[in-house]
């Protein structure tokens, strides 16, 4: 029984650090774009 | 008759002396954020709260008209508080620091590994998986995420897990620091950051919090709430346009919000269900709850520091493995640490900013973190 549960928290850590992970990298992807797309030039004007 | 109406309070005391015993837990609690200055922002309601709701027959935590149930229901079970708290925090944080250095951004995602480490440690001791859960979300080191968690997940751990929450984030300086010096050598302390800060344009700062909102929201759709309402704080503040707005959430929204999310967080640290004899003296006390706060916070702070380790290598030496350490969240305090602690071997060495990035990213890891748990176990 415990081991059965022990089992699923560590499917639930897993997932969960993936999750976190994944969205993250998604995050600097998307930081990454954003400065590529609106350089900091642009408040110059 | 008479006399049971004017002593009813003091025979429900003599009858339930657990009721006795919760309030002076609750004036520990006010004599530690009054004369220690241990959170007070939080601590004094909590405290004042727990005394509030264990005086007997006094009706507050009556089905449908007790004040307490009434605040309970309306902001707690419905998660309005910490929601609101949230876009307070929003208007406060300042996510330039992280844009200017988007790499700090996993540091913040290794620091959430507490979470789940401790969650198996709750697992191990005998906490069913829902409450493990919601005990290994005190390593967000953000307590409205912990408040938010606890509340779908172990509705009962509630207080334990709130205060546990609070009280962690007020001894970051305590904790981390000792932690620090064991994880890392002098030398790898003593490395100076000069990495340049990226120009950020103001377009690319609006519309960070949109993107953050969509990428949290699309990977983990139970951190939308949280991330939203986080995001939409920091959108009053960079937009530029409602700056009346940003300083009431900063200001107002958070003190009210505070107000009433610490009274009614104290009043459910009631004896029934703090000092409940199922489990006040087994591996499940609330005394034990409180403790793997800590186990939380240390398992943050070592994974922070073991990733920015690793960042150390792969960058030739480049990257302080401190500012791992404030990757757990806990906006500011960690990132004060992280300077304190650089500038301890090296008087010249600010790590100020790179910590802040690491900061902020790990604000929004945790609220990602939070949702991962809620849609994993109730998804």
């Amino acid at each position: 029984m415990i081991s059965e549960e022990f089992g699923r928290g560590l499917w639930v850590m897993g997932a969960g650090m993936g999750m976190v992970f994944v969205a993250l990298l998604a995050l600097w992807l998307a930081m990454a774009v954003l400065g590529w797309i609106f350089p900091a030039k642009e408040d110059k004007s | 008759m008479v006399s049971e109406q004017i002593f009813g309070g003091f025979l429900g005391l003599v009858q339930t002396p657990a009721h006795l015993l919760m309030m002076v837990l609750g004036g520990i609690l006010l004599y530690l954020g009054i004369k220690k200055n241990i959170e007070p922002v939080l601590l004094l309601p909590i405290g004042l709260g727990v005394i509030l709701g264990n005086i007997p027959f006094s009706g507050v935590h009556e089905e449908g008209v007790g004040i307490f149930w009434l605040l309970n229901d309306i902001g707690l079970r419905t998660e309005i508080f910490p929601l609101l708290i949230f876009i307070g925090i929003g208007a406060m944080i300042d996510f330039g620091p992280l844009l200017e250095r988007p790499y700090t951004v996993l540091l913040g995602a290794a620091a959430q590994f507490g979470i789940f480490g401790t969650l198996l440690v709750a697992l191990v001791l005998g906490f069913p998986l829902n409450e493990a859960a919601a005990i290994g979300i005190i390593g967000s080191a953000d307590g409205p995420t912990s408040i938010y968690v606890a509340a779908l997940l172990a509705p009962k751990l509630l207080a334990p897990i709130a205060v546990a929450a609070y009280s962690y984030m007020a001894l970051v300086p305590i904790i981390q620091p000792p932690i620090m010096r064991l994880l890392t050598t002098d030398a790898e302390r003593k490395t100076r950051m000069t990495t340049r800060a990226r120009p950020v344009s103001n377009t690319a700062k609006v519309l960070f919090p949109v993107v953050v909102i969509l990428i949290a929201g699309l990977i983990a759709p139970m951190s939308t709430p949280l991330i939203g309402f986080l995001m939409f704080g920091n959108l009053l503040r960079v937009s530029g346009v409602v700056e009346r707005l940003s300083n009431s959430a900063q200001n107002e929204l958070v003190n009210i919000t505070t107000i009433l999310l610490g009274i009614t967080v104290g009043s459910t640290m009631t004896a029934g269900n703090f000092l409940n004899p199922d489990t006040v003296f087994t591996l499940r006390s609330p005394v034990l709850i409180f403790f793997m706060g800590l186990v939380a916070f240390a398992l943050d702070t070592g994974a922070g520091l073991f990733f920015g380790k690793i960042m150390y290598y792969i960058s030739g030496k480049k990257i302080n493995p401190l500012i791992g350490a404030a990757g757990i969240s806990a906006f500011p305090m960690s990132a004060r640490v992280v300077q304190r602690e650089g500038l301890r071997v090296d008087p010249h060495n600010h790590l100020l900013m790179y910590a802040v990035g690491a900061n902020t990213a790990g604000q929004i890891a945790s609220v990602v973190a939070g949702g991962a748990v809620i849609a994993l176990l109730r998804g």
